[in-house]
């Protein structure tokens, strides 16, 4: 396998995203059931593609990290618009954050990062990994709360979308900070500090403080669950501008 | 007043201005004077830096005064809020819940203080520089000394810049476990300890800790043995730290859980 299979890969994703909102457009949900299932396995594909070209799962280069996160909330989406409860409410919003993403790989350089030899230690690629999907998870909060300002008119599905919302900006932040755990470890043993001034310290901190925001809103600033919704939209929606920011 | 330091609103506000402070000392970093201004700050322990190099540069300075500043603020907005809210729900009310959310805020706080003592307590030395039969003298008597060098890759590889070297240090191109230095720790010429010493692996005696971040070719050198570049540092901190950063995921998880709920 090389770096061309990768683009391929890359590319067909793309498309099938683009097929399948398309879909959600011309109100075909139950091809879309089938064609998420590819998007899915291309998505996939890529990230096996990645571990196969470069040795190591995807760690700092936006090319990878990028479609990596769109496999996490491809999987989550998979799962979600399938619970019984909330049968034919699906998150299709899902899809065009997906494509926004998909889109941005293409402003990167296409190839993935190369080999190094402390990518052989477990908490190395740990620290890489964990960031990917805590922002994966970070974006699915974001669909969720963007879906439920979408659907005004059922209360009952906008509360669930909102509380799934909070469930998973607080996974997001234990799997951010256990990133940072695993990086604190390598640090250590490389720079003899569990963390040292750098810009890579600073980010992170405000990654993570602004996960927290969410969860310390004063009353008086979100007194409507629409004014909550919101502000906490735009901190995760900080997060991800904050990871995307090249550094 | 103890109303308004343990309320939401001044969490949430200086939670905001932590936010703003610690991405103003990113976008510092960007400039080339400032980037190594604030990597000298973490070559040494803070209390010295500040004692000594921190006039240097004084825009630094006044970052680093302001995060303490609201560090400060932080902490005790954290403490009044967990002692006169947390802890009162779980005096009223004692739930699985309410405990958890009480141990997060302890937690937090805990670690901020090990920050704080890590900055003020022990000592650090960066870039010490080693070539075998050297000696590095360094706080209460204690001296390392560079007994072997062991190298046996690419030692060209040496001689290139940081960022072109890394193309090299491939899993093939660079055996972290098989390149290493053998160091004798002695204190008031006593020996204490001899320890073979590798990347990723540091030479260790109680709290001090001695690390190797790189091989490196003596500028002006015949030979063909490389030197070693050192972190000394002394912390007595470092494995609460991990203690306590452990069970403060923890402690988040299993909040998480008991609160997840089913749809």
């Amino acid at each position: 396998m090389t770096n061309l299979h990768l683009i391929n890969i890359y590319f067909i994703t793309l498309v099938l995203i683009l097929i399948n909102i398309l879909l959600i457009l011309i109100k075909k949900q139950k091809i879309l059931k089938y064609t998420s299932i590819l998007a899915v396995l291309s998505a996939g594909c890529a990230y096996i593609g990645f571990y196969l070209v470069s040795s190591h799962l995807p760690v700092y280069d936006k090319f990878a990290t990028l479609q990596n996160i769109v496999f996490v909330i491809l999987i989550l989406g998979f799962i979600y618009n399938r619970t019984p409860q909330v049968k034919g409410k699906n998150i299709n919003v899902l899809w065009p954050f997906a494509l926004v993403l998909q889109l941005l790989v293409l402003t990167q350089k296409m190839e993935v990062t190369g080999d190094y030899y402390m990518y052989d230690k477990f908490y190395v690629i740990l620290f890489f990994q964990l960031r990917i999907t805590s922002i994966g998870l970070f974006v699915f909060a974001m669909i969720n709360l963007v879906e439920s300002l979408l659907n005004k008119k059922n209360p009952q599905f906008q509360n669930i979308l909102i509380h799934r919302a909070r469930n998973f900006t607080v996974l997001g932040s234990i799997v951010f900070l256990s990133g940072e755990f695993s990086g604190s470890y390598w640090c250590f043993l490389w720079w003899g500090d569990p963390w040292h001034w750098s810009k890579g310290f600073f980010i992170a901190s405000v990654m993570f403080l602004l996960s927290m925001l969410s969860s310390h809103l004063p009353f008086n600033l979100a007194n409507t669950k629409r004014k909550k919704t919101i502000y906490s939209l735009i901190a995760l929606c900080l997060i991800l501008s904050t990871y995307l920011l090249p550094h | 007043m103890i109303k308004t330091l343990s309320s939401m609103r001044f969490a949430f506000w200086l939670l905001l201005s932590i936010i703003i402070w610690f991405f103003i000392g990113a976008m510092l970093t960007i400039n080339d004077s400032f980037y190594y201004a604030i990597k000298e700050m973490g070559n040494e322990l803070i209390l010295d830096w500040l004692l000594k190099n921190s006039i240097e540069t004084p825009i630094i300075l006044a970052w680093f005064i302001g995060l303490c500043i609201i560090g400060f603020l932080l902490a005790i907005s954290f403490t009044f809020c967990t002692w006169n809210n947390l802890l009162k729900v779980v005096r009223k009310q004692a739930s699985l819940k309410s405990i958890l959310l009480f141990t997060i805020h302890v937690l937090f706080v805990i670690i901020m203080a090990l920050h704080l003592g890590s900055m003020l307590l022990g000592y650090k030395h960066s870039d010490v520089e080693l070539t075998v039969g050297q000696e590095f003298k360094f706080n209460d008597g204690f001296s390392l000394v560079l007994n072997k060098v062991k190298y046996i890759d690419d030692i060209n590889v040496l001689k290139m810049k940081y960022k072109e070297m890394r193309k090299y240090h491939t899993r093939d191109g660079f055996h972290y476990k098989d390149n290493y230095a053998i160091f004798t720790l002695k204190r008031f010429d006593n020996v204490i300890k001899s320890e073979k010493v590798c990347m990723l692996s540091p030479f260790k005696y109680g709290s001090l800790r001695a690390t190797i971040s790189y091989f490196y070719l003596p500028k002006g050198s015949e030979s063909d043995t490389p030197g070693v570049k050192l972190v000394i540092a002394k912390n007595y901190f470092n494995e609460l730290f991990f203690i306590f950063y452990a069970l403060e995921i923890l402690s988040i998880l299993l909040f998480l859980i008991i609160t997840w709920k089913k749809e």
